[in-house]
């Protein structure tokens, strides 16, 4: 079965987000690496944004959703429940991150304690001051660009690089924070505004981020923390698809096989295993390795791995204006944001709040596809809204169920035979109003910068751009999969380093906190190694 | 008699299933078909009307026959050719609504456009999928053609070449004299716990 064998003092699966952080700071304290990744390397030709024809490009093989990109690595994905949920991951070097729009807020202190605080979710085992040194080493690696002095986050330092331009949407963003007498303040963007390390141009503006960046600005794993890492020392084998963890007699992870890219059985026999597979990855590989120790899946006495998956609660609100506001050129993601609904408010009808950010209009074909209508008034219709447009984006706390969850399905498999997933979602109540409440201050938002018309897109189907929760962190084994060190309860040299570990989501972007946890599991690994 | 379409739905499944089947359908630009090659003669023609119809010229646009909508879609076909079936029923159903009598090439091209406009609510009302699939792809091909992004750019300001060649490194500056300074210290919640 097995036709080659080899040891390793970590193995990490998954070279996206959390897989990369964590294999750089595994490295960079001596450890012998070597990380899985089920998918490929992004060549530059390969990002939508180096042709013209990018918006259909985006449309088809760079697709966010493995259901309609199908990539020969990709497994099926089936969203069901009340709420569908529009799953969007890469399985490639980078992960996600070669898709995503580098927001990189770090959560607020009240995220770890919000069942302390609001009775909502869980408090997780760890505070924000015990993230912070992991934050700052992340943005530093990366080359976060923003602002210190925001008066509604903790004190900080300076981040390594200046902010985004503003450009015009962002100046009519901002006078509208200041009319409706919001906080407001710049974003925090993994995006390099000045040159930054090796190869990294500062951004040229380019725009519509989640269609690559051919300057590589764009703080993508696979250009910062991968290049970083194989410099010191990590093997990365790519197309190597994990089946299965096998465990022995003492409860430990023995071996880990995988299939190479022409189907072969290979195992690795690591002394450590850190899986950094994702929100949906990471509960399937875990499910997938199940055995008469665990039959209800790797490390999950507690019956929680793929459980309380939260996706966020979101909305794209976008205003119409009369002037045109250039939204062919600058981040997308928008250079501010207000956290002026962040916290509870005891006058809602909802516990936890939500961000609004100041985003970009949309593309030619996207502008298209949304409201122009066929026949004689496409073109009317198009020269009222395309550059006319700004999008208020609205991300709301979501709250973890048991309910909303992964499961295996054996009945849609990859080339290979292994299964695919079922996702389960909907929206609490508590979801519903806040998000409702996101809408109606979005738009508030939208008319005060002097929009005409605001349209919106609801709730759902959730965009699935943020999968998080599926083997959380706790203290307790019997409401959590891993420890306060990262470390699966049930199984002592398993570590998990990615979206899946947040208990609760909070109302920002998840990926400097998906990083800084991975940083601090690779220290805490290193710390804990001679337990192990 | 409206055309049922049910047979062809019921075989092609989800919307994920016809968006799965395009993923990998990708067309490079200048690889349409010239002549098409899974569409037979009459749908061509049909589907020819039906796109022009879809996005007419004017003054300023041009039609989206003109970009070669027909041969994307034809050569979106081989490559993905399950999806065949749902757009021959959305032009086989935009032709069968011919009177009787119609002309050896049932008229299409006679057809007033009052009439293509019935004619294709109609599709779009009993056969969705398949009418938004002929949208969709051939907003595509429009929305990609060199000769509308020189309009896009002089109708709209959108310049099309920016998102693959930038504008270059611009400043952040103005937004310091604009951040707001809080009267007094926010409580920042969660800082003790």
């Amino acid at each position: 079965m097995s036709s080659h064998s080899d040891e390793c003092d970590v193995l990490v699966i998954g070279a996206g987000a959390g897989g990369a952080a964590a294999s750089l700071r595994l490295a960079q304290l001596g450890v012998r690496v070597v990380c899985l990744e089920q998918g490929d390397w992004i060549s530059r030709d390969q990002l939508p944004k180096a042709h013209p024809d990018w918006e259909v490009r985006a449309r088809r093989y760079w697709n966010p959703n493995p259901i309609r990109r199908r990539w020969r690595w990709d497994y099926p994905v089936k969203n069901l429940g009340a709420n569908p949920i529009d799953t969007y991951f890469y399985n490639a070097v980078g992960g996600s991150t070669i898709g995503f729009g580098g927001i990189y807020w770090r959560f607020q202190p009240s995220d770890f304690r919000t069942k302390t605080l609001d009775s909502f979710g869980v408090d997780w085992p760890i505070r924000y001051r015990d993230l912070a040194p992991y934050y700052r080493m992340n943005e530093l690696n990366l080359g976060v660009s923003g602002l210190a002095g925001d008066p509604v986050a903790p004190p900080r330092e300076d981040l390594p690089l200046p902010p985004v331009a503003m450009a015009k949407l962002g100046g009519m963003w901002a006078r509208a924070f200041i009319k409706l007498g919001w906080m407001w303040w710049v974003q925090e963007c993994a995006i390099s505004t000045r040159a930054y390390g090796d190869d990294r141009e500062g951004c040229q503006g380019r725009g519509f981020c989640a269609q690559g960046c051919p300057s590589r600005a764009l703080a993508a794993a696979d250009v910062t923390y991968w290049p970083a890492a194989l410099k010191s020392g990590v093997e990365l084998r790519t197309r190597a698809r994990v089946t299965r963890l096998r465990v022995d007699g003492r409860a430990k992870v023995s071996s880990v096989e995988y299939l190479d890219d022409n189907g072969r059985l290979m195992s690795i026999k690591p002394a450590v295993v850190v899986v950094a597979a994702g929100g949906i990855g990471t509960p399937r590989l875990l499910l997938m390795s199940s055995s008469p120790e665990f039959p209800e899946g790797l490390a999950n006495s507690s019956g929680l791995v793929g459980r309380n998956l939260m996706a966020h609660v979101q909305s794209l609100v976008t205003g119409r204006f009369e002037e045109r506001t250039e939204v062919d050129h600058g981040a997308w993601g928008g250079s501010v944001a207000t956290r002026q609904f962040y916290e509870t408010d005891p006058r809602n009808d909802f516990v936890r709040g939500f961000t609004i950010g100041g985003h970009r209009g949309w593309s030619p074909l996207n502008t298209a596809l949304q409201v122009a209508p066929w026949g004689a008034e496409h073109h009317a219709v198009m020269e009222r809204h395309l550059n006319h447009e700004g999008v208020a984006y609205v991300l709301g706390d979501d709250e973890p169920e048991e309910v909303n969850r992964v499961e295996l399905d054996y009945d849609a498999t990859d080339e290979f035979g292994l299964p695919g997933v079922r996702t389960y979602y909907r929206l609490s109540e508590n979801s519903r109003r806040l998000g409702a409440a996101g809408i109606r201050r979005a738009q508030e938002l939208c008319y005060a910068a002097g929009a005409r018309e605001v349209r919106d897109s609801g709730l759902s189907p959730v965009f699935g751009w943020h999968l998080m929760g599926t083997a959380r962190m706790g203290s307790d084994p019997r409401t959590s999969v891993v420890s306060s060190d990262h470390r699966a309860h049930d199984i002592s040299n398993l570590f998990i380093a990615d979206a899946s570990s947040l208990p609760t989501g909070s109302s920002v972007n998840p990926t400097n906190t998906i990083q800084a946890m991975a940083l601090r599991a690779a220290e805490r690994i290193h710390a804990l190694r001679r337990d192990m | 008699m409206a055309f049922d379409g049910s047979a062809v739905y019921a075989a092609l499944g989800e919307l994920d299933d016809i968006y799965g089947a395009l993923g990998p359908a990708y067309v490079p630009p200048g690889e349409e078909n010239v002549e098409p090659r899974v569409l037979e003669p009459l749908a061509a023609e049909a589907l020819e009307v039906v796109i022009g119809t879809l996005i007419p010229g004017d003054e300023h646009w041009p039609s989206a026959v003109e970009t070669n909508a027909v041969g994307y879609i034809d050569r979106t076909l081989e490559l993905a050719p399950s999806l065949e079936p749902l757009v021959r029923a959305a032009t086989g159903a935009f032709t069968r609504r011919m009177p009787e009598g119609g002309s050896e090439a049932f008229g299409l091209s006679s057809m007033e456009p009052s009439e293509r406009v019935e004619r294709l609510r109609a599709v779009e009302r009993e056969l969705p999928l398949g009418f938004q699939l002929i949208k969709e792809l051939a907003y595509e091909a429009y929305y990609r053609h060199p000769a509308v992004a020189r309009v896009i750019a002089d109708r709209t300001g959108f310049r099309t070449n920016v998102p693959n060649d930038g504008v270059g490194l611009a400043q952040f500056d103005e937004i310091f004299t604009m951040l707001p300074q809080p009267e007094e210290p926010l409580e920042i919640r969660g800082m003790d716990l």
